[in-house]
Order: C-alpha cells, then sequence, then structure tokens
C-alpha cells in the first residue's frame, strides 16, 4: 500500500521534471560562462517531446529510463563575428523560465505531501 | 542525482565569474600600465588580453570556461618624439605602450556585464536549491 502511495505515476513525473530543469540549468548557465568564448555554440535541453512519450508510454520504467539529450544549436548569430551564437537575453529568459518550472515541480510535490499529512493525521 | 547536478551547475557559474575577474584584472593592468616605458626585459609595456576556452566534461557536457593563457598584443608600440625622455632612442623617439584606453573601457564594461550575468546564473542555482530544500516542509 505505501509503495503506491510514494511510487505512483504523477509522483514520478514531477520528480523527473525537477532532475530534468536542474540539468537544464546546468547547461545553460554554461552557455553564459561560455558569452565570450570565441567559436562557442550555445547547447540546451529538450524534454518536453521526451516527457510527452514516456507519459504516452504507459509503461512504468519509461519515465525512469528518460535521460535528457543535449543538442548543440548550429546557428550563426547575424550580429557577431567570432562564431559564438550565444544571446544573453535568450540565455537569461530560458533560465527565468526554466527556475519557474522548478519551483512549480517543487511546490507541487510540497502539497501533495501536504496532502498526504492531512489524510494521515484526520485534520485539515 | 539531482543534488550533484545542482552543485555542478554552480561550479560551472563559478568558473565564468573567475574567467571574467581574470579579464578584468588583464584590463586593470594594462589601464595602469599605458604610460609604462620600461618593463622587466627592458622594452616598453605590451597590452595583454585574456583568451577564453570551454572546458567540456565527458560527451560534450560543457562544464564551464576556462582561461587556459594570458597573450601578448602583437600591434606595434606607439612611437612619440619626446627627447627628453630617458627611455627615447638615439633618433629622439620614445616607444609607449600598445594600449589603447578606450580600447580598454569598453573590453572592461563588457567584462562587468558578463560578471553579473553569471552571478545571476548563480543565483539562480542557489534558488533552486532553496526550493528543494522546502520539500515536505509543513
Amino acid at each position: 500500500m505505501t509503495k503506491e502511495l510514494f511510487n505512483d505515476r504523477v509522483h514520478a513525473l514531477m520528480a523527473k521534471v525537477l532532475d530534468l530543469t536542474s540539468e537544464r540549468h546546468r547547461v545553460l548557465a554554461n552557455n553564459v560562462a561560455n558569452v565570450d568564448t570565441p567559436g562557442f555554440q550555445r547547447s540546451d535541453i529538450r524534454f518536453d517531446r521526451e516527457l510527452a512519450d514516456a507519459l504516452r508510454s504507459r509503461s512504468p520504467n519509461a519515465l525512469r529510463k528518460l535521460r535528457p539529450t543535449v543538442v548543440q544549436s548550429k546557428t550563426a548569430a547575424a550580429f557577431r563575428n567570432d562564431g559564438n551564437n550565444v544571446d544573453m537575453d535568450t540565455e537569461m529568459g530560458e533560465m527565468a523560465k526554466n527556475f519557474l518550472l522548478y519551483n512549480v515541480n517543487a511546490q507541487l510535490i510540497s502539497k501533495r505531501l501536504a496532502m498526504l499529512r492531512a489524510a494521515i493525521s484526520g485534520r485539515p | 542525482m539531482s543534488l550533484d547536478s545542482f552543485f555542478s551547475a554552480i561550479d560551472v557559474s563559478s568558473t565564468g565569474l573567475r574567467a571574467q575577474r581574470m579579464r578584468m584584472n588583464v584590463i586593470s593592468n594594462n589601464i595602469a600600465n599605458a604610460n609604462t616605458t620600461r618593463g622587466p626585459n627592458g622594452a616598453c609595456y605590451r597590452r595583454q588580453q585574456v583568451r577564453f576556452s570551454t572546458l567540456l566534461g565527458g560527451a560534450l557536457q560543457g562544464r564551464g570556461v576556462a582561461v587556459p593563457s594570458i597573450t601578448e598584443d602583437k600591434r606595434e608600440p606607439k612611437k612619440i618624439f619626446n627627447p627628453e625622455h630617458p627611455d627615447a632612442a638615439k633618433d629622439g623617439y620614445v616607444a609607449m605602450p600598445n594600449v589603447n584606453i578606450v580600447e580598454e573601457m569598453v573590453d572592461m564594461i563588457s567584462a562587468a556585464r558578463s560578471y553579473e550575468a553569471n552571478v545571476m546564473a548563480l543565483k539562480t542555482a542557489r534558488g533552486m536549491v532553496m526550493k528543494a530544500l522546502e520539500i515536505g516542509r509543513a
């Protein structure tokens, strides 16, 4: 019974999103750190499609097996001639969105645990 | 796994901070020596510049930025006619450093902005860790 309580799909999904967003933050921080490195190409992690596929497959291990893939973008920036395509505004925007997604998930996990606690204690 | 990933994000940002601070130190050194006509090797000072390169972990995973070397600017020193100068050559010309103050100032602004961006990324990573610590707290 307790196994189902904590190992359900919703919980696994939220934990996975925490993992993926924290990994994505590392990649975005690397882009920012290399904003002045000549020839550096920005990379990013996309996981929305993989996540949707894993959810659709309904296999319990699909979520656990999901590994983020780092993709490098090869497009050249029009306004720079050092071969670097990092745009600081884009990075900061993506970082803010990623941060919010992380916070939303952490909050959801907290609320879910609070609901469990309420059910256990019987007090609202 | 998650916590490790967090700390590595903070490590990545701190390599950026270190690189930009080193760049700032080199710029300060260039400005301080803008009029130095005699260095330890007897010649006039030459402008220095940092070189940035990517730090790679395994499988193309970036681990931040490094400063592998500080190189000298190859441009020729400026010749200024001043026969009274103690370091003047026989023809009366003094070799002045190839430091351009305007160039250094622009570089300094760029370094300061990049430093701020790295601070922002680090603060975000810290915010995420703090949020994670709140999970399960009543």
